[in-house]
C-alpha cells in the first residue's frame, strides 16, 4: 500500500485548491462575521495550505482539508485576540432536551429575510455554526469530524442540536394565523 | 426505530445518505409517530430556508486574483512569515533614485518632502516583502532584535515596544533610506506585514542644497502620506523620526504606532 506526499508545486492541486475560494470565504464570513476579516482568514488559510501541503494526502478530500485549516487558523486567532487559551464551546455539552423535544415551532419561510437567517447563524455558538455549514456544504460524517477535530459519532447529535437552536431562533417568524372569514 | 434515532437522521435523509434498511424503518416511525412528523417537516422548511435565502459571502475579485497570482504565479510569496525576504541592495538604489527624482520634480519644498518620505518608506517596505534573503534577524524577542543592531548602525534605536498578541515582533533588518543606514523593525497584523522605519532626524535632509529638512512631524503619530493602497503612519521623539508603512487599515497603523509611542 503505497503513501504518497503531495506535490506542492503540482498546479492541478494548486488549481483545484483555487476553486474552492468562495466556499472557504462563505466559511469565513460566518467565523467571524466580516468580509474584511473573512478575507484575511482565507488568505491565511491559503498559505497555511501552501506550507503544509506535503501533508495533503492525495485523493483525499481537498475541500474538507482546507476547512479544516481554515478552522484552526480562525481558533488560534481568536485565541489570541482575546488573550490566552479559552475553552472551546462544546454544543456536546447542551442537554439532551432539544433531541427529545425538538422545536415544533413552524416558521413562516417568506417571512425571514436573508439578513435575519445571517443574525440568526451568527447568534449561533461557533461549534452550532460550523456543523449547520459543513451540513449545507454536503459534508458527510467523517468529513465534518475531520473538519471540526471531534469523534464521528457525535456529528448526527451536534447536527441535531444546532439546526434545532437555528430553528428556536427563527420561531419569532410563525406564520401569520389567518382568522376564518377574513 | 425510536423517536430519537429516527429525529438523528433527518440530514442524512435528506442528502440521501440513508441505507436500504434504515429508510425504510424511519418511514415506518415516521407514519405512526406524529411528533417526529411535524419535526422532520420543520427540519425540511430549514433546509429549504438556507438553500433560498442564506448570504453566501464569495470571495471578493479583488482576493480570487490575489490568490491566484500568489498561488499559481509566484507561490512563493504565500509562504510563511518566517519566509520573509529582505531588500536587495541594487533595487534599493534604484528605487531610491526614482523615489528622490520624482520627489525633487514635485511643488512645494513641503510636498516635496512628504513624497520623497512616503515614497522611500512605501520601497522599502515593498523590498521587505518581495526580497529573495529572509529577514536579518527573526525573533520576536526585542531583547534579542535591539542588541542585533549594535555595532551595525551608528545609533541605536530607541524602541521599548516589544510586540503584543495583536502586533507581534517578527524581527528585524538594516535598511537603507534616503542614503542613511537605518533600523527597520517589522511587526504583523493578521497576515498584514507593517515596517517601523527608525532613523535619526538629523539625516533627513535634502541632499541637493544639504541643509533643507524634508517633511515635517508631529510630536504623535499622525498619517502623513498614502500611495497605492499603503499608508505611512509618522512621527517624531527627541531626535528621531519614526516611520510607519503597511497596507492595514490606517487606524490600526495608528493604533500602533501609539502603543511604540507609549511602551515603556
Amino acid at each position: 500500500m503505497g503513501w504518497r506526499r503531495n506535490d506542492a508545486g503540482d498546479p492541478t492541486f494548486r488549481r483545484e485548491a483555487l476553486t474552492h475560494a468562495d466556499a472557504l470565504h462563505g466559511f469565513a464570513h460566518y467565523l467571524t462575521g466580516t468580509d474584511n476579516d473573512a478575507s484575511d482568514l482565507v488568505q491565511e488559510t491559503y498559505a497555511r495550505a501552501l506550507a503544509a501541503s506535503e501533508q495533503f494526502l492525495p485523493g483525499s478530500n481537498l475541500k474538507a482539508w482546507l476547512y479544516r485549516i481554515l478552522r484552526n487558523a480562525f481558533i488560534d486567532r481568536h485565541r489570541r485576540d482575546v488573550k490566552g487559551p479559552t475553552a472551546p464551546v462544546s454544543i456536546d455539552d447542551v442537554d439532551d432536551a432539544a433531541l427529545a423535544n425538538p422545536s415544533l415551532s413552524a416558521f413562516d419561510g417568506d417571512r425571514v429575510a436573508s439578513a435575519d437567517l445571517e443574525a440568526a447563524m451568527l447568534a449561533l455558538p461557533e461549534a452550532s455554526r460550523t456543523v449547520i455549514l459543513l451540513d449545507f456544504e454536503g459534508f458527510d460524517e467523517e468529513e465534518a469530524a475531520a473538519v471540526l477535530g471531534c469523534a464521528r459519532g457525535t456529528i448526527k447529535s451536534r447536527l441535531f442540536r444546532a439546526r434545532a437552536a437555528l430553528r428556536e431562533l427563527l420561531k419569532d417568524y410563525a406564520p401569520v394565523r389567518r382568522l376564518h372569514g377574513l | 426505530m425510536d423517536c430519537r434515532t429516527a429525529r438523528l437522521l433527518f440530514s442524512d435523509a435528506q442528502h440521501g445518505r440513508l441505507a436500504p434498511d434504515d429508510s425504510q424503518a424511519r418511514q415506518l416511525h415516521l407514519r405512526s409517530c406524529e411528533s417526529c412528523g411535524q419535526a422532520e417537516r420543520a427540519d425540511v422548511a430549514l433546509t429549504s430556508l438556507l438553500q433560498d435565502r442564506l448570504p453566501r459571502h464569495p470571495a471578493s475579485g479583488a482576493l480570487k486574483r490575489q490568490l491566484e497570482s500568489q498561488w499559481l504565479e509566484n507561490p512563493s510569496r504565500t509562504k510563511p512569515l518566517s519566509r520573509l525576504r529582505l531588500l536587495v541592495p541594487i533595487g534599493v538604489a534604484a528605487s531610491l533614485v526614482l523615489a528622490m527624482a520624482l520627489g525633487f520634480s514635485m511643488g512645494t519644498r513641503q510636498g516635496r518632502g512628504v513624497a520623497v518620505l512616503g515614497s522611500e518608506a512605501v520601497n522599502d517596505h515593498l523590498r521587505m516583502l518581495e526580497g529573495e534573503v529572509p529577514l536579518q534577524v527573526l525573533t520576536s524577542d526585542l531583547h534579542q532584535v535591539k542588541p542585533w543592531f549594535a555595532g551595525k548602525l551608528d545609533f541605536a534605536p530607541p524602541i521599548t515596544f516589544r510586540g503584543d498578541d495583536a502586533y507581534p515582533l517578527l524581527g528585524g533588518q538594516v535598511t537603507r533610506f534616503l542614503e542613511q543606514r537605518v533600523a527597520c523593525f517589522v511587526f504583523a497584523r493578521r497576515l498584514h506585514k507593517i515596517s517601523l522605519l527608525v532613523l535619526p532626524r538629523r539625516g533627513l535632509v535634502d541632499t541637493r542644497d544639504g541643509s533643507t529638512a524634508l517633511g515635517s512631524f508631529s510630536h504623535a503619530p499622525e498619517q502623513s502620506f498614502s500611495s497605492r493602497g499603503f499608508s505611512v503612519v509618522s512621527w517624531e521623539r527627541g531626535e528621531f523620526v519614526y516611520l510607519l508603512v503597511s497596507d492595514v487599515n490606517p487606524a490600526e497603523l495608528l493604533e500602533l504606532g501609539k502603543r511604540i509611542q507609549t511602551a515603556r
